[in-house]
């Protein structure tokens, strides 16, 4: 059987949890269309199965940075569901594709029945947090080419090798301005690195863009792997689940 | 808002830009050229690239040049001094 195309729900499928099932819609959800605002009761859970879901820190004087990225490996607002906790950022969709949505008082039902999925989303939780101090580490250290790179394969991770990507959604994505991310792509692209025209972005030589990065990718998907391992050990799921999710799902079979 | 074009010379070629920005004025996209430049700058400056342009060429969405910046005008006046004139 294919593994389910969000890695939470997969690993709620394997753990044997039924609650959230009857619950569960699919979303087309749209690009720029905002999932929840700063300050916002969360109502609604995202688990992506295709779309890109940006988490934006915004300034006084008009700037802004995202502080991670949330795709078919994650969640959105699972645990401020479990607590009817606000929304301290807004949310958007940067690309455009399909989710799984869920009423947030639905989850936080479930989650009492079944304390494994509380774990779930608690190990989520935990990785999502190291993403953003990841994040603040590359953003005030690493160069803008190598945090490009960076960003670009986290996409590929999340998206597939090609997604619409605009430069002004980038550009936001690394709190830098759209001609410095304009300036960046055009040289990748003489490098043969990547492919981008109107709004398409094509992950051409992934290895290449991998050099290319820092290591904050690479260092992530370490600790994806190492804290949902420990957790499939707790919740008795043979972790050969996190290798058959990874081998299943992804690459050309995303479709936006 | 009317949608402007920041194209990138280089001394043997120009990297065109094909998205734009919209913005409300060309006031705004004057300081969108001196931000972006400084930018461009800096981050040349930091990573010891050679291969930076040397100016931002504006268009407008019909092709006319609304604005030229040269990125050495970014630079510190005492800086700017010692490199010659503009």
């Amino acid at each position: 059987m294919k593994p389910h195309p969000n890695f939470l729900l997969h690993a709620i499928e394997a753990a044997g949890i039924k609650e959230l099932q009857p619950h569960l819609t699919v979303k087309d959800l749209h690009q720029g269309e905002a999932v929840a605002d700063t300050g916002e009761l969360v109502k609604s859970v995202y688990f992506p199965h295709s779309a890109v879901l940006s988490c934006v820190v915004g300034l006084a004087d008009g700037g802004a940075v995202a502080g991670g990225l949330i795709g078919r490996d994650g969640a959105f607002g699972a645990v401020q569901a479990l607590d009817s906790m606000v929304s301290l950022n807004r949310v958007f969709v940067m690309v455009p594709g399909r989710a799984s949505a869920i009423e947030a008082h639905h989850l936080a039902r479930a989650a009492e029945k079944a304390p494994a999925l509380r774990r779930i989303m608690l190990t989520y939780e935990q990785y999502f947090l190291s993403q953003v101090q990841q994040t603040a580490a590359c953003n005030a250290l690493h160069e803008i080419p190598m945090r490009t790179s960076r960003w670009l394969l986290r996409m590929e991770q999340l998206a597939g090798a090609t997604f619409p990507l605009t430069q002004e959604a980038l550009a936001l994505m690394m709190g830098v301005r759209r001609t410095t991310v304009s300036e960046v792509a055009a040289r990748m692209q003489e490098q043969g690195l990547i492919s981008y025209h109107r709004g398409r972005m094509k992950l051409v030589d992934v290895e290449g863009m991998r050099k290319l990065a820092c290591e904050c990718h690479h260092v992530l998907e370490n600790h994806h792997d190492l804290i949902f391992r420990q957790l499939m050990s707790e919740i008795d799921v043979s972790p050969s689940r996190l290798v058959s999710w990874k081998a299943g799902t992804g690459g050309s079979e995303i479709e936006h | 808002m009317p949608t402007f074009y920041f194209h990138l010379k280089y001394a043997d070629r120009l990297s065109s830009d094909e998205e734009g920005s919209n913005l409300p004025d060309l006031g705004a996209a004057r300081k969108e050229a001196l931000l972006s430049a400084r930018e461009l700058l800096a981050s040349a400056i930091r990573t010891g690239d050679p291969s930076v342009p040397d100016s931002i060429i504006v268009t407008d969405d019909k092709g006319n040049v609304v604005d030229t910046l040269r990125l050495a005008a970014v630079l510190p006046p005492s800086l700017r001094a010692l490199i010659g004139p503009a």
